[in-house]
């Protein structure tokens, strides 16, 4: 019968991946402390699952590759030594491999030159073990335990040939709840060679009044003659080994005998409770739903939001008396509505550990590549974002940590030289603030060069020479595309492509970014967000006939400004004074042609805002009041508009533009921030 | 009788005893008749507010609201310089699917179903029309009345979408 594998592909996808992170995160923690004895046989079980999985589903270049890698990790957890600087470097390559691989799993290419050279070097620290290797295994610390035996040697029987092999089969007790059944193991084992027999282990089994018939309470023993190696046997049990340890040994004790199953030294294993624990922790009830689902739901309860807001403003307009029946009801359902909305935008929030995670190993790496000491500290990481909000902050993170290490961190030399401690500190943290998020990348290297940064400003003339501008208005000239005053370009950074990449994405989160640096002591880039997209708290403005929306994080204050609070400056368009500020006044009417509103700014009303490099003044009709307001990209039927970051739908069925005012005043070319009020003409 | 009620004139049905036949909405422009497949159709509507976005071409009028959905609206005038026309009652919004996107075509009425034989469609003429062929599947005669068979991707052409980084 075929059965069409294709099915299970996407499961062996997700699974895998989830296995190969295990496994990176193991062997990272396996740096600091070799020998940990719980983590070497993680890493050893999440190679041998994603084997088996890959076997079974006639991948078989991960198959062979993850063999090998089981194999060197096998003898590893079995040695005594740990993991080795070496062995750490090359499984960590291993990592990198697999990982590509499983990326070009429909590709049918043969392994590339890369993986090849890595499968080979593993094959080869494999080799040395066994070569070092005097004495041979004991027992790994598994759940089972049998009589250590000195099986150096393997033991041929001498009539055939064949070596015996002592197969332990210790079923957790959740075994049959998975609908398994330890006698097809062990039909399955009997096709491999000759059986001499089945012992079971009864010494867990308990009174027959607490026997729960669905749990497993027997351990099994078979000694096999069979010309297949360890790892073949092995096999058998790949789909099981999660809920069931076995132990495959060569069985130097006399052939053909029957041993009695109380001679058999099970070790009464209180381990078993606790790995069980352990195993399982990980699967507490959690359920697995393709996003698209939950995206499906939130536009939806989304719509409902819109629709309900809609019948709240049909029922205030009938002008019922207050506490009919009909109001109280319209009540209870903006309540309820409300909750809804809060709890499913809760269902796409994710921790940001998840971004956060792949930190550990790219420092690492980095350092190793750049000559460079440094370590991350990471803060925070259970704070949490909306999904697609960590997904693409990735990037951007990647990026500005990659920029410490190579630009932010001397070396080692230099530390010292400043009795800096050798160790460079890049620090990761993210917490929640008013209505936010805020996420820290900071390193404590050298700082940012003001003259530096100054100098190539007005080389590339991004500044006149001799022009005012305060520190912070000079540190975020980085983020200018092209800008870099790295001396040496390395493949990492220095070409100026990156930061003004960070700035757009974050951007276009609608978060903002800004620098804390002192020289010779460290910087600090600390980022701000929303903490979710799909809703925001919004001031709605009147221009003629049209609603705009601004979030409300945004606004600063507003107010009609008087004769004295109004110019026109030659050169450099409106301005509006608050508090002896000059702020560039931009007039909504005219950036988005509005007849039949309000040009008069002293019969109009001024709202201040916040832009990327300072305040601007928006010229409007009339504040309509704040609200929580459901976010709908326009980029699903349309397509992006800078300085708009979406639309939503109003109580009355009109909609209203929501404004990204970063991107209206790039837009508009306006948001000067060098104005004076001694400017003003 | 008892025939089966299967008419012709019923949108997606292709039945396999008739001959295979697509299915077209034609609707005027501008005193010509136009059509489009009507299995992109989703719905007609009457004219609805349309809110103006900035930085769109001429065509693109802005966005409207279709049962809570943000839908751009095209005039279809417009975008083939075929003269302005005045908005009233009788103005007419086909709302189409266009892969995974719906947009809204401004038209001045909307016409028949019509059921066209592929061997009907001719090849657009060269000149006589006073749009750009490039935007025209083919032609169907029906009796002294010329159809053009409009080209819906050529028609939007919308720019790049997503300017994610």
């Amino acid at each position: 019968m075929k059965i069409d594998l294709s099915a299970f592909k996407q499961s062996f996808l997700e699974e895998t991946n989830e296995r190969i992170a295990a496994l990176e995160q193991g062997l990272l923690q396996l740096e600091s402390v070799p020998t940990d004895s719980e983590q070497l046989n993680a890493i050893f079980r999440a190679a041998h699952s994603i084997k088996g999985a890959a076997g079974s589903l006639g991948f078989t270049q991960i198959a062979d590759f993850t063999h090998v890698l089981e194999t060197l990790l096998g003898q590893i957890r079995s040695g005594s030594a740990g993991v080795s600087g070496e062995h750490a470097s090359v499984l960590l390559q291993a990592v990198d491999a697999l990982r590509e691989l499983v990326c070009n799993i429909d590709s049918n290419a043969p392994m590339s030159a890369s993986t090849r050279a890595v499968m080979d070097q593993i094959t080869q620290a494999s080799m040395s073990l066994a070569a070092d290797k005097t004495q041979s295994a004991h027992p790994p610390p598994s759940h089972c335990d049998s009589p250590t035996e000195p099986a150096n040697a393997r033991q041929v029987l001498p009539q055939t040939g064949l070596r015996r092999a002592r197969v332990t089969v210790c079923p957790r007790s959740e075994f049959f709840v998975s609908g398994l059944d330890p006698l097809l193991l062990f039909r399955d084992l009997s096709r491999l060679g000759e059986s001499e027999g089945v012992v079971a282990d009864l010494s867990k089994v308990p009174t027959l009044a607490q026997i729960e018939p669905e749990k497993c309470y027997i351990a099994f023993t078979s000694v096999l003659q069979t010309s297949v190696t360890d790892d073949e046997i092995q096999d058998v049990f790949a789909f099981v080994e999660d809920t069931c340890a076995v132990q495959v040994t060569d069985d130097a004790s006399a052939p053909v005998e029957r041993r009695a199953a109380a001679a058999l030294p099970m070790a009464a294993s209180p381990r078993a409770p606790d790995t069980t624990q352990t195993q399982s922790k990980g699967t507490a009830s959690t359920l697995r739903v393709a996003t698209e689902k939950v995206d499906a739901l939130i536009d939806l309860v989304g719509e409902i939001v819109i629709a309900q807001s809609m019948v709240k403003q049909l029922v205030q307009a009938a002008g019922l008396p207050p506490d009919s029946a009909l109001q109280n009801a319209v009540s209870a359902l903006e309540h309820n509505t409300q909750d809804l909305q809060a709890r499913v935008m809760a269902i796409r929030m994710v921790p940001i550990a998840t971004a956060f995670a792949r930190f550990p190993r790219l420092v690492r790496d980095l350092s190793a590549s750049l000559g460079k000491n440094a370590v991350i500290e990471i803060e925070g990481g259970e704070t949490e974002l909306d999904k697609g909000v960590v997904e693409r902050l990735s990037d951007p993170l990647t990026h500005l940590v990659r920029n410490s290490i190579d630009h932010g961190l001397e070396t080692a030399q230099e530390r010292l030289a400043q009795n800096k401690p050798e160790q460079g500190k890049i620090r990761l943290a993210a917490r929640h603030e008013a209505g936010g998020v805020i996420i820290e990348v900071g390193d404590d290297g050298h700082g940012l060069n003001a003259a530096k940064i100054r100098a190539k400003a007005e080389a590339q003339g991004l500044l006149r020479a001799g022009e005012t501008v305060t520190d912070d208005q000079i540190h975020s000239l980085i983020f200018e595309p092209g800008f870099s005053t790295a001396e040496v370009v390395s493949d990492v950074s220095g070409r100026g492509v990156g930061m003004d990449v960070v700035k757009r994405t974050i951007d276009s989160l609608s978060g903002s970014i800004s620098i804390v640096t002192q020289p010779g002591k460290g910087t600090t880039f600390r980022i701000k967000l929303p903490v979710t997209l799909a809703i925001l708290d919004g001031l709605t403005l009147g221009v003629g006939e049209q609603r705009f929306i601004v979030p409300l994080l945004s606004v600063a204050e507003s107010f009609r400004p008087t004769l004295k609070e109004y110019k026109r400056v030659v050169g450099q368009g409106e301005i509006v004074l608050v508090r002896g500020h000059a702020l560039p006044m931009i007039r909504l009417h005219e950036c988005y042609e509005i007849p039949g509103a309000e040009r008069d700014p002293m019969r109009a009303l001024v709202v201040i805002v916040e832009a990327d490099n300072g305040r601007v003044a928006l010229l409007v009709d009339s504040l309509l009041g704040q609200s929580q307001v459901v976010l709908k990209s326009l980029e699903a039927h349309y397509q992006r508009i800078e300085g708009i970051m979406g639309a939503t739908i109003l109580g009355d069925g009109r909609i209203s533009l929501i404004l990204d005012i970063p991107g209206m005043v790039r837009a508009n070319g306006r948001g000067a921030p060098n104005l004076k009020p001694a400017d003003a003409a | 009788m008892t025939q089966l009620a299967t008419s012709q004139n019923s949108p997606a049905s292709h039945n396999a005893t008739v001959a295979v036949m697509d299915q077209f909405l034609a609707f005027k422009l501008a005193d010509e008749l136009f059509a489009i497949e009507i299995l992109r159709v989703q719905e007609i509507r009457g004219i609805t507010p349309i809110t103006p976005i900035p930085n769109a071409p001429q065509y693109i009028r802005g966005v409207m609201n279709l049962r809570g959905t943000i839908v751009p609206v095209i005039d279809l005038r417009m975008r083939f310089g075929l003269g302005e026309a005045e908005y009233n009652r009788f103005t007419v919004i086909i709302v189409v699917r266009l892969g995974s996107r719906i947009i809204g075509l401004v038209v001045d009425a909307v016409s028949d179903v019509m059921d066209v034989a592929p061997g009907d469609i001719e090849a657009p003429p060269d000149f006589g029309t006073r749009i750009d062929t490039s935007y025209l599947n083919g032609m169907v005669q029906r009796g002294d009345q010329i159809i053009l068979l409009l080209n819906l991707d050529q028609l939007v052409g919308l720019q790049a979408d997503v300017a994610s980084i």
